[in-house]
């Protein structure tokens, strides 16, 4: 027995003390947001969500995959080892013998952390976390030196470097938690898996907004303590990463928001403090510094400018990143919540659309009359209260927009070439209320809810079927939550169904330019539906050339959330970089699937592919009927 | 005051007639103005008077006029008056400030003039006293005025009031002895009776007509009102390039193809024009975003729309909906603005625009002396 | 610097989308609204009518409450409202109505009816002590500083530079309330025939007299609407082609 060995048993349980201590410390922080459910049978849950669906985010970059299951494992299993062999006085050679080589594995990893860590990408935050790989190091060499070398044969000196190396890496092992260090996000990643504010994500693709109680004391989030406790443990988890940031398509235009800065803003409003101290890049043109916050204090617009706010397109891109599963847009929502509905305060062009979608039920304060005035000529039957139909087509607010009805017409001429029993609702339609809802305006969202679903209580069908993808995750997704439950097909959806079962007989496309694919956020996504569209361009024999973000990983065209109303300013626009995403693809032509897409894309000036809807480029295609 | 004033001008207004004489202009006062002489030229040849004889009653119109001019609204109050009136009426008008014109081709019959009206700014007691008296004097049928928002709305209003007499406000239609309106913000169009206060909506009233008004000068009304409890503070003009675009009457807008911004903007200050800017224009930080017009930016109604260099995104052309003249330098024919224009130039902006600035800074047609204003 | 005691009324009334038809708040009474809230910590907004649903908007836009003055139907609004707010020092309310007739006379025979001053085309108001300073609204980028003394009525112009909010808490939060029946005077029957607007109304011109054959010329010599396109000449000619138009069309003073 060596003095060494008690003096690392006795370090060892003054570091579970300092864990312990630090942890309730951060709990007392979380726990004074609002309520939420808890059930500590929860943390059971928590290896599955580490396992597949942390993994599943984590291993898209190999490297850092394979690095934190170096360090992390490593140090896991060495702590483990050391709790089982100092922890409880044993001392046995053998568990020495495994330290070693948990102390190897994570040796291994912290030299994998510090390359990484030499020429960082600028998405990564420096300051504390650029310290890692030493305290690390310094851990796996202390246990690797406490494992290796007899206690009797060390000098006094050497033992006191050993100590000091555990006591180092110790010290950031466990302090972090308790003074909002790096390896905070140990312990509350941990936490946030268990108790996550959307449990729901980890057993099914899950983007519903929850709905607000328009009755409730605090309409949405105004301060920090506004959050439910679990969000602000989800804060914590953050371990600034920057795959948000890289993904954030208002970030990449230069505008105010950063995904990371935002969630640790929001760390700032839980502890407290100034912003000047965040090591990572600032929200474009906001310098550091001039921001700070408190638990009890308005985030707006002490920590939180609104801009910031009103940047956001909630294209999901940084949820979908995020390996820690933090969810960016519903804290967005949340803020936007209070301002819309508490305060009133919504820049642009904003407030003019949710008068227009209050008084008139279209977002563009139309009459609703003419929503259906580009089907004029198409003897579209109008379905009337009480009728039933197979199919129900619901246009949308595109339907007012004239390039977007040569779409809509496309689409027609394809329902009608499959002989789709089909009806409109004409003049009855009116709007889903989706963008006040992701203005944060609930109140509006809710109304417009309520009569959508009363319309459509009043006709009998099977399907609806409809182009906006829009409409398409309102109606699907979010409408359940307020009564209305119907079975929800994006046009892409329906159109390859039918052309699977040959219903729909389509020929090869004449289209010989080179075309791209650009998945909409609200179909890819929100809804995970982004085989359909391709399976039909496949069909008609476009060979597709993907950009480089596709897919779930999609980039944003600028046009979702209600940013073309917002209308916050950057260096470029988002769709510019969108546009440039498909030029790069030697694309002449980039196909899409969604209003909002076409009318962004569209929008952009200059020499520049083709944006054409894909059931265009079908209605193009379509067998000649004999 | 003006109507002691019995001396002749030896320089008085006057005519060409067809055959060449000169004739008086009679009512007009104030000096030689060069674009009556013009006017035989175009004039193969002078109207009839509407009225013979002595009139059997009267029609009254008022209005304010600016820098010695009625605007064509008030000339339409006149022209409905004078075509709504029966053979035997005669056509009275009352003009608030000085006149330099000649209002007998709007069928004014006699005309009194307030010069001393220009220098008041608002007075609507002293006004309301000088109408009140001229309607006393006349006992109109109707009195006739422009519905505009210089001071013409606001007066007949008062008037109304306080003669606690029917009105029609914003009349869109007028007939003899009727007049409608719209109602339920324009849903619905109201017919009834002709009150005695008509506030006309402006271009409802055709002004050329196949007749003349008698001229003649009459004396103002002299009625002088007791100090108020309105006081009147000056007036503030804001530069045309810092009006906000929504109320510009006139918009020199700049897009993709303006590469030199003083030249556009030197153009917009010549016509004393608001500037703005296609999406493109201010994307390129030429301008600030205030001065987006279009779908995400301002939606604008001026009467006159300048538009160089803008091929015209659906999205622009929505903002600009409500302009009532579009006019397009562009270099491309085929450019969508060209569809909405309704004078369209084909060519390099930059050359046009240099050429309008020279064509404005030679300025030789006929009344120069009133630009100077 | 306002004395404390100093009443402030707001008048609105139930407006009307122009695309929908439906009843709203009327954008020119919540700009009055909006500037009397500017005035005043308590403003009292009342609108003579129908308890409508509508009105509630008004409480998003920042009325504590609104109280309705029941209007018998066909009665005249002006002796409720007038009796309502008689000893204000300052009413405020849109120049012009979006529904109903809209002829933009109520703060007029309000103010003949009260004995008090009125200003109409208010962009900005200001309380100056007894005296209250308002910019008007004049065309072509002129503004007029009027000052009256209190008490006033104060119509708003419709571009008044405000930026009201329509904030739902404060909706939940206000209550309309209704003021006991009044009678009003029964208004006179009205002579006038309402229907909808479908036809555009007619242009008032002088007679026709000319002759068939001078019909037709004249027919013929109407200019043509829009669309010229000016491709050839030099730069100075189409520099002249613009100004031509300019001053056919009387856009240009020179």
């Amino acid at each position: 027995m060596h003095s060494l060995d008690h003096l690392v048993t006795l370090l060892f349980w003054l570091a579970v003390a300092a864990l312990a201590f630090g942890t309730m410390r951060r709990a007392r922080l979380w726990r004074a947001g609002a309520a939420a459910p808890f059930n500590w049978a929860q943390l059971l849950t928590v290896p599955r969500r580490y396992l597949v669906d942390v993994h599943h985010v984590v291993a898209r970059d190999p490297y850092i995959a394979r690095t934190h299951m170096l360090v992390a494992g490593g140090a896991v299993a060495a702590v483990a080892l050391v709790a089982l062999n100092y922890g409880l006085a044993l001392y046995w050679a053998l568990l020495n013998g495994a330290i070693v080589l948990a102390a190897v594995v994570m040796l291994g990893g912290s030299y994998l952390v510090w390359q990484r860590r030499r020429a960082p990408m600028p998405r990564l935050s420096a300051g504390p976390w650029n310290r890692l790989p030493y305290t690390l190091a310094a851990f796996a060499l202390g246990l690797l030196a406490l494992g290796l070398l007899p206690s009797a044969l060390l000098s006094g000196f050497f033992a006191a470097l050993i100590m000091l190396a555990l006591l180092a890496g110790t010290a950031e092992l466990v302090l972090g938690i308790g003074t909002g260090g790096p390896m905070k996000h140990a312990v509350a990643g941990v936490l946030h898996l268990a108790f996550h504010p959307r449990a729901e994500r980890f057993a099914m693709r899950s983007t519903a907004l929850r709905p607000l109680d328009l009755a409730a004391p605090v309409l949405g989030v105004e301060k920090p303590t506004d959050f439910r406790w679990n969000q602000l443990l989800g804060f914590d988890a953050c371990v600034q990463c920057g795959k948000c940031e890289a993904a954030c398509p208002a970030f990449a235009a230069g505008q105010p928001l950063n995904p990371k800065k935002f969630i640790q803003d929001m760390v700032l409003g839980l502890s407290g403090g100034s912003d000047a101290q965040f090591a990572g890049s600032p929200y474009p043109g906001i310098a550091l510094g001039g921001h700070s916050g408190a638990p009890e204090e308005p985030i707006l617009s002490a920590l939180l400018a609104p801009e910031t706010l009103w940047s956001c397109t909630t294209c999901r891109a940084c949820v979908e990143e995020c390996p820690m599963q933090i969810e960016h847009v519903d804290a967005i929502i949340d803020l936007r919540r209070f301002q819309t509905l508490a305060r009133g305060a919504l820049p642009g062009k904003a407030p003019e659309m949710l008068g227009n979608l209050r008084e008139t039920a279209t977002q563009g304060g139309y009459d609703n009359a003419a929503r259906y005035h580009w089907a004029v000529d198409l003897n579209l039957r109008q379905i009337r209260p009480g009728e039933s139909v197979d199919v129900l087509l619901l246009a949308g607010e595109g339907a007012f927009d004239m390039r977007y009805q040569r779409s809509l017409r496309a689409l027609v001429k394809l329902l009608q070439a499959a002989s789709v029993d089909f009806a409109i609702l004409g003049a009855l339609e009116t709007d889903t209320g989706d963008t006040a809802r992701r203005l944060g305006d609930e109140a509006t969202f809710q109304a417009q809810a309520a009569q959508l679903i009363a319309t459509l209580s009043a006709v009998t069908f099977g399907r609806i079927l409809t182009a906006d993808p829009h409409v398409f995750h309102s109606l699907k997704n979010e409408y359940p939550a307020l009564g209305g439950h119907y079975t929800v097909l994006h046009h892409t959806v329906f159109l390859a169904g039918l052309a699977r079962s040959g219903q729909l007989k389509l020929g090869a496309t004449s289209e010989t330019r080179a075309i791209t694919y650009h998945d909409p956020c609200y179909l890819g996504r929100y809804n995970g539906e982004t085989e359909a569209p391709r399976a039909l361009l496949r069909q008609i024999g476009v060979r597709l050339s993907e950009m480089e973000r596709s897919g779930l990983r999609g980039r944003c065209c600028g046009g979702g959330g209600g940013a073309p109303l917002t209308d916050i300013p950057g260096t470029q626009r988002i769709p510019d970089i969108r546009i440039a995403d498909a030029r790069a693809t030697g694309a002449a032509l980039v196909a899409v699937a969604c209003p909002g897409c076409t009318a962004m894309l569209e929008g952009v000036v200059g020499p520049r592919p083709e944006v054409i809807d894909v059931a265009e480029l079908l209605a193009a295609a379509l067998e000649v009927q004999p | 005051m003006n109507q002691e004033r019995k001396r002749l001008d030896p320089r008085r207004p006057f005519l060409l007639n067809p055959a060449g004489l000169r004739r008086i202009i009679l009512g007009a006062t104030g000096g030689f103005d060069a674009s009556l002489l013009a006017a035989p030229a175009h004039k193969p040849a002078a109207k009839p008077l509407r009225l013979h004889g002595d009139p059997a009653g009267y029609l009254l119109a008022a209005a304010h006029s600016q820098r010695g001019m009625l605007d064509a609204h008030a000339h339409q109050a006149i022209a409905a008056a004078a075509l709504l009136a029966t053979p035997q009426q005669a056509v009275a008008v009352l003009v608030f400030g000085s006149l330099n014109e000649d209002l007998r081709a709007y069928g004014a019959d006699l005309v009194a003039v307030l010069p001393g009206a220009d220098e008041l700014g608002f007075a609507p007691e002293q006004e309301l006293a000088w109408l009140d008296e001229f309607v006393t004097r006349y006992a109109p049928a109707h009195v006739f005025m422009p519905d505009n928002e210089t001071g013409d709305g606001d007066l007949g209003r008062r008037l109304a009031v306080q003669l606690e007499a029917e009105v029609a406000t914003h009349v869109v239609e007028l007939k003899p002895g009727a007049v409608a309106m719209y109602w339920q913000g324009g849903a619905a169009l109201a017919r009834g009776p002709m009150p005695l206060v008509v506030l006309i909506a402006p271009d409802v009233v055709e002004t050329s007509l196949p007749f003349s008004g008698a001229g003649e000068t009459v004396a103002p009304p002299a009625a002088q009102a007791p100090p108020g409890p309105y006081q009147n503070r000056g007036l503030r003009e804001i530069a045309a390039s810092a009006l906000a675009l929504e109320e510009a009457d006139f918009i020199v807008a700049a897009g993709n193809g303006v590469a030199d911004i003083p030249t556009l903007e030197a153009v917009a200050a010549a016509f004393g024009a608001a500037v703005g800017a296609s999406r493109v224009a201010v994307d390129e930080g030429k301008f600030t975003r205030d001065k987006q017009i279009g779908a995400t930016g301002k939606t604008v109604s001026a009467s006159t729309y300048l538009a160089v260099g803008i091929s015209g995104a659906v999205q622009h052309l929505q903002g600009i909906k409500a302009c009532r003249h579009v006019i397009a330098i562009n270099c491309d024919a085929s450019a969508p603005i060209t569809k909405r224009a309704d004078l369209s130039i084909v060519g390099d902006a930059q050359e046009v625009m240099t050429a309008l600035l020279a064509g404005l800074a030679q300025r030789n047609w006929p009344d120069t002396a009133r630009e100077s204003v | 610097m306002m004395p404390p005691q100093l009443k402030i009324a707001a008048l609105v009334s139930v407006g009307r989308n122009p695309a929908s038809g439906a009843p709203r708040a009327a954008r020119n009474d919540v700009l009055a609204l909006d500037a009397a809230l500017g005035l005043a910590r308590e403003v009292s907004v009342l609108h003579a009518g129908d308890a409508a649903p509508a009105l509630h908007d008004y409480l998003a836009y920042g009325a504590a409450s609104v109280e309705v003055l029941p209007l018998p139907p066909g009665a005249d609004a002006l002796a409720p409202l007038a009796g309502r707010v008689a000893g204000y020092d300052l009413i405020l309310c849109g120049q012009r109505a979006e529904a109903g007739q809209g002829s933009g006379m109520l703060a007029y025979r309000l103010a003949k009816a009260l004995n008090m001053p009125v200003v109409s085309a208010a962009l900005e108001i200001s309380l100056l002590g007894d005296e209250v300073e308002i910019v008007q609204f004049l065309p072509k980028g002129q503004r007029r500083v009027v000052r009256v003394s209190l008490p006033a009525v104060i119509a708003l112009h419709p571009l008044a530079p405000r930026n009201p909010r329509y904030v739902y808490a404060s909706r939940r939060a206000g209550r309309l309330l209704s003021a006991p029946a009044q009678v009003g005077a029964p208004l006179p029957a009205s002579p006038w025939q309402s229907e909808p607007a479908v036809k555009k109304p007619q242009k008032l011109k002088p007679p026709e007299t000319r002759q068939g054959h001078a019909r037709l010329l004249g027919a013929i010599a109407t200019e043509s609407k829009g669309g010229a396109l000016v491709r050839e000449g030099s730069a100075a000619e189409k520099a002249r082609a613009i100004l031509d138009y300019l001053r056919a069309n009387r856009l240009i003073g020179f």
